[in-house]
């Protein structure tokens, strides 16, 4: 550290501590879970996981609030929004997933390999372990399972997808 | 049932952030709001604020002097953490210094196009090791913010004055002088003298 980063922050210590306006926090809290920036934070881990730009990865998580960006697929209580990722992820499918609470997601196959990031809600997968906002998960090829998602929010993740099975045949693989 | 794979999910989880919260009756730490941030956790917002909006008030109001631009910066700095969260680094430093440098930054800005030029010449003053900044990370601090401030507000007016100039000012030094109208070689020396003091008197009491 600096000395006059240092100098700096002991002056603002020094500082009669001054209280913001009451309605400020709630016009801060207000601004951060709008659509715009609810999921805001998650933009360089998305940026990475889709390989895109940050401004890139910022527009697509905007659209996550827009419902005409989904399209429903794969069972009731399930949508889907595509996107395009960079050159690493290519040969994958790109997108968001929504899933309602209480919704099962079928059990499935994952015939190449899929990384997910968790934006919002919990599930439980079918090998017993809870998975929340945060998460980053691997299937291998080759993997089998399914899960339950749990009550509250809605289950949001980000997804990059190389090939998935379903083992209902009613169930169509989206593209 | 389908058969699963020998590995289970944790295994597969690359970043399993939620067996890193806190138990419950321990508080959470600065770092671990900004982690439960960069989750989307709204809830953290708010309690950052809690913490910290009234000191960045303090210090956005003393740059800005006008309270509603000081405040909308405030919101704006804040917000800007929100979406940033994955800058902060706990490497390269506490959360309240990256927010109170966040903040300056752009106070500064709005008072002076240019870029705030670094004008003190320190010349081999040394603050002492307190690690103090790391011991201030968090509502623990208030004691020592007490006492930094009676003897900053005991510094001789001319030293704290051409201090806060230079640091909630962004002046550099040959601005302090014109807007006091001394000469620079005076605006140096009050400034080391009052750092001088500063220090000093942090080494006596051991803050």
């Amino acid at each position: 550290m600096s000395d006059e980063l240092r100098d700096f922050l002991l002056l603002a210590d020094a500082l009669e501590p001054v209280e913001p306006a009451e309605g400020l926090k709630s016009r801060l809290l207000a601004s951060a879970l709008s659509p715009q920036d609810r999921w805001a934070p998650f933009g360089d881990r998305i940026a990475d996981l889709f390989d895109v730009a940050a401004a890139t990865a910022r527009e697509y998580l905007s659209r996550i609030a827009d419902p005409a960006h989904w399209e429903a697929a794969i069972a009731e209580g399930i949508a889907l929004v595509h996107l395009d990722g960079g050159p690493r992820v290519a040969h994958a499918d790109v997108g968001f997933t929504r899933a309602a609470a209480g919704t099962s997601f079928p059990v499935h196959t994952h015939d190449g390999g899929e990384t997910t990031l968790v934006l919002q809600g919990r599930y439980r997968d079918s090998d017993g372990s809870v998975v929340g906002p945060g998460t980053l998960v691997t299937m291998a090829p080759g993997s089998t399972h399914s899960f339950e998602v749990l009550s509250g929010d809605d289950l949001i993740f980000a997804v990059v997808v190389d090939g998935v099975r379903f083992h209902d045949p009613a169930i169509i693989a989206p593209d | 049932m389908n058969a699963l794979p020998a590995t289970t999910l944790r295994d597969r989880v690359a970043r399993f952030d939620l067996v890193s919260q806190p138990p419950a009756n321990e508080p959470t730490s600065d770092a671990d709001l900004v982690a439960a941030m960069a989750r989307g956790d709204g809830q953290a917002l708010a309690e950052l604020y809690d913490r910290y909006s009234s000191l960045m008030m303090a210090v956005s109001l003393k740059v800005l002097r006008d309270r509603a631009m000081a405040e909308d910066l405030l919101h704006d700095v804040l917000l800007e953490a929100w979406r940033a969260v994955g800058s902060y680094d706990r490497s390269r430093g506490t959360v309240k210094t990256w927010l109170l440098v966040r903040l300056r930054s752009r106070a500064l800005d709005k008072v002076r196009s240019a870029a705030v030029s670094r004008w003190v010449d320190h010349g081999g003053i040394d603050l002492p090791e307190t690690d103090r900044d790391r011991k201030s990370d968090g509502p623990s601090g208030l004691h020592d913010r007490l006492y930094l401030r009676r003897i900053v507000s005991e510094l001789p007016k001319p030293q704290r004055e051409v201090l806060e100039l230079a640091y909630f000012q962004g002046l550099s030094g040959s601005e302090v002088a014109a807007r006091l109208g001394l000469p620079i070689g005076t605006v140096k020396s009050r400034t080391a003298a009052g750092l001088t003091n500063l220090r000093a008197t942090l080494a006596e009491g051991s803050v």
